[in-house]
């Protein structure tokens, strides 16, 4: 008792020491954990997640333009920057003119950036002003408390077709249970929540043609028909959404997913789910009754079906491609006309940024530091950073060329990528070019 | 320092110095990390800098290296510290290893790419160092100007000069590529061949995305790659071949009809077995040992995996691993699966195999036979078990999914089952404890079976048919898939009639050109749906749309929960209704699965209990909640998202794996059965389409084979007449009917075996899947009730067939290669072998070539 006593006398001290008072920065990140483009401009939302700074005000959302450089060539122009709750976790964009087209654009008066927030378990709905100015009015804060649930971490928007609802997944719950909230922004914010299997919900993709949610989680992947205005949380026969799950190969569990973009061919070719997926061993996980590590982690590139019966189900057209330890984040490249997509994976564990053309089956991988040319000598430190937190896409591509920023949660800085869309292989890969590190703005 | 520190000190270095002097036979662990892939080569290494030994090479993908493990006993080469392993650095994720000899006795060309690399990259065998050659520029590696996304070694061709060796790589863009390598003018190291292609290289485009890539040995004119796309002219489902040795570009494309495409693809060279029926002093196609074989030609064969997302009791072809002939030409119609041995079907069924395969390899023959081995190089042992062993021609290995390896006998194209008895397939029926059930009925007595034991006799089955299954005989069950769906209705007119159909979607329905989901195509014969069947509604969900009605609960509530279950109301299935025709602009018809024309159901006489009155069977709550649906299509013009479940209308056969098996009726023999009667059908009253098989049957019944894409090609209707439905019951029924096992085995002695199975010669036994009859009956104690919906039979059927197989320890999930392996020139008892790699840090080397199997976990 007496060494119990003691450890709590340490903790208290040591929690004492290193809590701060003062607020975070709102024109540098730190610690950043979710990170989108609007109009070409990078907003950033940082968490704060070793409480350097105030646990109140020690988050931030901060935008930046890294069209206009600055002397210190870690910033860029600052466009502005405003403190939110720390331990932000991912980030989504709505836009009423998201400019890859109408599947995709809200019906809402303004561009909004969603912040999920751990801990406090606050749902930030902060919007982005002129050029993306972030400024959190009225209803910004939404408080996701009181479902069960707690550390809102994944989001979802679901916009088109005359729908503009945002979903939320966490990473825990009562009795373990994946739990999603849906907030409709054209009922007045109202928030339903339903439960989804077990585990945690990671990932939201959202298919507007069919008003189709599909949301991932270590069960599988659950599918959910949002159309004729059906109520989210009742039950089926009471006009409840009808949906279903799709499972994933043995082994697998996913952790984020993308659909494909509607192709305009005739006849239509099937939409595509992409899969990042953590491999851990089946066998060991049966016999013990939990999933303990990974082995590897894997891009599956799946085509969606329905059965006969009208069940949503998903066909491995590709064999997996392996993406390294700790996959964690997914997004698409634009779109272009007449060929599949461009898929950035990203891994946190073993980190890297894994670029792969599902048009001809060319990828880039963005590694390590392990090729010593006799301008360099490699280091092995990892080029995008020691944890790579954080996936966002530009989605419009200036002259073929598409730019992907990625997060270095360790180091605190994204990293912007310039992808040429048709050409993948001709991405600018260090050592042969330097990649610019983006930390902050100034005015 | 203290005299005892001091002690301890000097320990540790005598120890230390013990450990660099000893020559330690404890072997450095091998710490593989993410290994990718493998290949076994002939070269030089540091551990032998003198001779040219072999080598099994491993790609590190997470650590940027490569291990080498000597292949004759899987000791891991150390590094000069021997604590660590060997590590080769190859720098940015090594992806890809292939080796290919140059025939000349020298050093292998071994070959590595890097992950999402064009390039590649020369490992150099001849030296001891094992130097990665990287620069495609001036040195030996070879930039192929695409990622390169498979390779495998070719076989020597006959026009190669000699001392050359030639890699297939298929490349990014649906590419493929033709390295050559030859002998240096040291006649020790390797180069480029620059006298071939352009600077060592011939790239052709292909047409279509290889998935895997094969080579059958001894042909190096051709490559034969598994694809998802169709192949060749006429385009077709399958393997492409692609003729390599051909001068121009495009090199010719031949497609190898699969009847399905597919994933993984293999290659061999060997006899297969003979299909005579056993005569007196010889076996025939039963003979475990080489008499099997006797007077049978060498063919080629390509083994493939189908893809599982056309593959199935549904589609052309079951799943599993198929044989093609690449020597036939199939005539109009046919494909490039050699004959059903037994005569029965219109192609060899694939070879079944457990779970989701990912890595496919076949072995010949070792080069050098185990000292015990008396039938010499021409087969291989292939052991099945501590007492059973078998002589045959090749072996193949499938690491799937669920973590385990299974052998397959090619020479006897089946699995390799540890039992070498597959007639000793079983059957169990469970009895169910209602006061009424469903129960098997003893022909010889016309009443229920006296025991379990006595009504899994009275369940008929036929080895290598035969399902590992769980069936269920049920009244009035759900359909498959079709339980608890959401629907919507409207109002045919002139003649007014209710339509229903299982979608959903924003709109009205009944209007072209929506947007809808889980279309259940009801039209479709593999769902089941006929007339007479049932459509239950859950009331709830008619409320919700102003239906007013109580409804009753489902039948066979306890009378305790009669209020609290949610209640339905039934109709019943009066038409099936083709999807509608889509007529343009639109683009998408109102009910493109098709639909059901709906009337208010009366219950059947058994299902009343004895001595109802005679409006029992017509239920004023139903009749009740009918009216108001009427009226609210009237006034609404239609409803959706209401809550329906589809019931049989009677008893419905229904398999675990195989869903939908058919119906069956109480006191008539039920029989599951690739072909109606062996008979003429004639003879037995039976139409003529009985007597087909499934290919005159799809030619018959092309609605079956719709795969459910929206709308429905127009093509598939039949004229709108949908084809005759009974064909297509009957073809729906076939496919799930099919041989799964091919036996090469009889009852032996077992005389139990052979009063089971009277009447049939082994091992061609074509008869049914299943074969039973069923009663209803009350349980001795309990009076005769009227039948309640879900009231179940079940019954288990095991194949016989007990896989051989093998799991290496650790962990084995998504299994990432396979090669194979001839051990047998070092050592003839470890025979041939197969290496399986896993991304859990582990190799597997196995062979059923030894007894017990041997599995040896490299990690």
């Amino acid at each position: 008792m007496r060494r119990l006593f003691c450890v709590a006398l340490l903790a208290g001290a040591a929690c004492s020491e290193v809590s701060r008072v003062e607020p975070g920065s709102t024109d540098t990140f730190y610690k950043p954990t979710g990170i989108g483009v609007y109009a070409g401009k990078l907003v950033v939302a940082s968490s704060n997640a070793d409480l350097l700074f105030d646990s109140a005000t020690g988050g931030s959302v901060i935008t930046v333009d890294p069209a206009v450089p600055r002397p210190d060539p870690t910033k860029v122009g600052l466009v502005g920057g405003l403190l939110i709750q720390s331990f932000a976790a991912q980030m989504a964009i709505a836009d009423p003119n998201d400019p890859r087209g109408a599947e995709f654009q809200c019906d809402i008066p303004a561009p909004i950036a969603l912040v999920p927030v751990r801990g406090a378990d606050l749902l930030y709905r902060i919007t982005l002003g002129p050029g993306g100015v972030p400024s959190c009015g009225d209803g910004c804060v939404i408080d996701l408390s009181g479902h069960a649930v707690a550390d809102p971490y994944s989001v979802g928007v679901a916009c088109g077709g005359g729908i503009a609802r945002l979903y939320v997944g966490y990473l825990r719950s009562f009795a373990g249970v994946a739990t999603i909230t849906q907030i409709d922004l054209l009922k007045n914010g109202e928030m339903k929540s339903n439960v989804f299997g077990i585990g945690q919900m990671r990932s939201f993709a959202y298919d507007s043609a069919h008003k189709r949610l599909y949301a991932a989680q270590a069960g599988g992947i659950h599918w959910v028909d949002l159309s004729e205005d059906c109520d989210f949380e009742a039950a089926d026969t009471s006009g409840g959404c009808h949906g279903g799950v799709m499972a994933i190969p043995s082994g697998l569990e996913a952790h984020a997913i993308a659909l494909s973009r509607p192709r305009s061919e005739v006849p239509t070719p099937p939409r595509r789910l992409y899969v990042l997926a953590r491999v851990f061993d089946a066998q060991a996980a049966a016999a013990v009754g939990i999933r303990f590590g990974d082995v590897d982690g894997y891009l599956l590139v799946m085509d969606l079906a329905e059965d006969l019966a009208g069940q949503a189900q998903v066909h491995l057209v590709k064999p997996p491609i392996r993406v390294g330890f700790g996959p964690i984040a997914m997004a698409l490249l634009p779109g272009r006309a007449g060929k599949r997509d461009v898929v950035a994976a990203l891994t946190v564990d073993d980190p890297a940024l894994l670029l792969f053309d599902d048009d001809n089956d060319a990828s880039v991988v963005i590694g390590r530091d392990i090729v010593s040319t006799p301008s360099h000598v490699a280091t092995g430190h990892p080029w995008l950073g020691t944890q790579t937190f954080g996936l966002a896409v530009d989605p419009v591509a200036t002259g073929g060329v598409a730019r992907v920023y990625v997060g270095s949660f360790q180091e605190s800085y994204v990293t912007p990528i310039d992808v040429p869309l048709d050409d993948i292989e001709g991405t600018a890969v260090p050592p042969a070019a330097g990649f610019a590190r983006i930390m902050g703005g100034t005015p | 320092m203290t005299r005892a520190r001091l002690a301890v000190v000097a320990g540790a270095a005598l120890a230390a110095a013990a450990g660099c002097g000893s020559k330690s036979n404890a072997p450095p662990s091998v710490s593989f990390r993410l290994p990718s892939a493998m290949a076994v080569f002939h070269g030089k290494t540091v551990s032998n800098a003198d001779s040219i030994r072999v080598y099994l090479a491993v790609a590190n993908e997470g650590r940027d290296d490569l291990t080498l493990v000597d292949a004759t006993n899987d000791v891991v080469l150390p590094s000069s510290v021997l604590l660590r392993p060997l590590a080769v650095p190859f720098p940015n994720r090594p992806a890809l290893l292939a080796s290919a000899s140059l025939g000349d006795g020298g050093a292998d060309v071994l070959v590595g790419v890097s992950a999402g690399s064009s390039v590649l990259q020369l490992i150099q065998t001849w030296v001891p160092a094992n130097t990665v050659d990287a620069d495609a520029v001036t040195g030996q590696a070879v930039d192929l100007g695409a990622d390169v996304l498979r390779i495998v070694a070719m076989p020597p061709d006959l026009g190669e000069p000699a001392k050359t060796a030639r890699l297939a790589v298929v490349l990014a863009g649906s590419k493929l590529a033709i390295v050559r390598y030859r002998r240096g003018g040291d006649d020790v190291r390797i180069e480029k061949d620059t006298t071939f292609g352009t600077n060592g290289v011939l790239v052709h485009g292909l047409g279509f995305e290889p998935a895997d890539l094969a080579v059958v040995p001894g042909d190096g004119a051709h490559v034969y790659a598994a694809t998802l796309d169709p192949v060749g002219s006429p385009a077709v489902q399958g393997v492409a071949e692609v003729d390599v040795a051909a001068p121009a570009e495009p090199w010719p494309v031949r497609g190898l009809d699969a009847r399905a495409p597919t994933r993984l693809v293999a290659g061999a060279v060997l006899q297969e077995r003979r299909n005579d029926l056993p005569v007196p002093d010889d076996l025939g196609a039963i003979e475990p040992g080489p008499g099997a074989f006797t007077g049978q030609p060498v063919v080629k064969r390509v083994y493939a995996v189908l893809d599982e997302a056309s593959c199935g009791v549904q589609g052309r072809i079951d799943c599993g691993v198929v044989t093609l002939d690449p020597d036939k030409t199939p005539g109009p119609g046919d494909d490039n699966i050699p004959e059903d041995w037994a005569g029965w079907m219109p192609y060899r069924a694939p070879i079944a195999v457990r779970g989701r395969p990912l890595a496919l390899a076949v072995s010949g023959p070792p080069a050098v036979a185990p000292t015990d081995w008396t039938f010499g190089t021409a087969f291989m042992r292939l052991v099945l078990g501590t007492t059973q062993t078998v002589a045959t021609t090749a072996v193949g290995i499938v690491a799937s999914e669920n973590g385990t390896i299974d052998f397959l006998d090619l020479g006897r194209f089946k699995n390799a089952s540890t039992t070498f008895a597959p007639v000793q397939a079983f059957t169990s029926a469970a009895p169910p404890k209602e006061g009424n059930r469903i129960w098997i009925e003893d022909p010889a007595t016309g009443a229920g079976a006296t025991s379990t034991e006595a009504a899994a006799s009275l369940i008929h089955i036929t080895p290598g048919y035969a399902l590992d299954e769980s069936w269920t005989v049920s009244f009035q069950p759900a359909l498959p898939g079709l339980q608890n769906r959401a629907a919507e209705m409207g109002m045919f007119v002139a003649p007014d009639q209710p339509w229903l159909a299982i979608q959903f979607g924003d709109g009205t329905p009944g209007d072209a050109g929506r947007t809808l989901s889980q279309v259940a195509r009801l039209y479709h014969p593999a769902l089941g749906v006929r007339v007479g069947d049932i459509v239950t509604f859950k009331v709830d969900s008619l409320k919700l749309h102003g239906v007013q009605c109580e409804g009753l609960a489902p039948p066979g509530t306890p009378t305790d929960l009669v209020d609290s279950v949610p209640h339905e109301f039934e109709t019943e299935i009066a038409q099936l209704l083709a999807p509608d025709p889509v007529l343009p602009p639109s683009s998408m018809s109102a009910r493109p699965g098709g639909a059901v024309v709906l009337k208010l159901r009366t219950k059947g006489p058994d299902e009343l209990e004895p001595g109802a009155a005679p409006g029992d069977a017509d239920p004023p709550e139903w009749r009740a909640c009918w009216d108001a649906l009427l009226a609210a299509l009237s006034s609404q013009g239609s409803l959706k998202g209401l809550q329906v479940t589809v019931n049989a209308g009677r008893l419905l056969l229904v398999g675990a794996r195989v869903g939908y098996a058919g119906r069956a009726e109480l006191k008539t023999e039920y029989v599951l059965r690739y072909k109606a009667d062996r008979a003429d059908p004639r003879d037995n009253g039976l139409p003529d389409y009985a007597y087909q098989d499934e290919d005159a049957l799809a030619a018959l019944c092309p609605l079956a084979d719709w795969d459910g894409s929206l709308p429905m090609p127009a093509a598939l209707d039949c004229g709108g007449a949908g084809c005759d439905r009974d064909v297509c019951e009957r073809l729906i029924l076939a496919r799930k009917a099919r041989r799964r096992y091919h036996l090469s085995e009889d009852c032996h002695a077992d005389t139990t075996c052979q009063a089971k199975y009277a009447g049939l010669t082994f091992p061609i036994v074509n008869d049914a899947v299943l074969r039973f009859t069923v009663l209803h009956e009350a349980l001795t104690t309990a009076p005769i009730q009227g039948l309640i919906r879900d009231l179940t039979l079940p019954i288990s059927t095991g194949s016989g067939v007990v896989q051989l197989a093998v799991s290496a320890g650790g962990p084995t999930t998504q299994a990432n290669g396979a090669i194979t392996f001839d051990r047998s020139t070092s050592d003839p008892t470890s025979g041939y072998r197969f290496y399986v790699s896993y991304p859990g840090n582990q190799i597997a080397d196995v062979s059923p070539s030894l007894n017990p199997v041997a599995s040896n976990t490299i990690r």
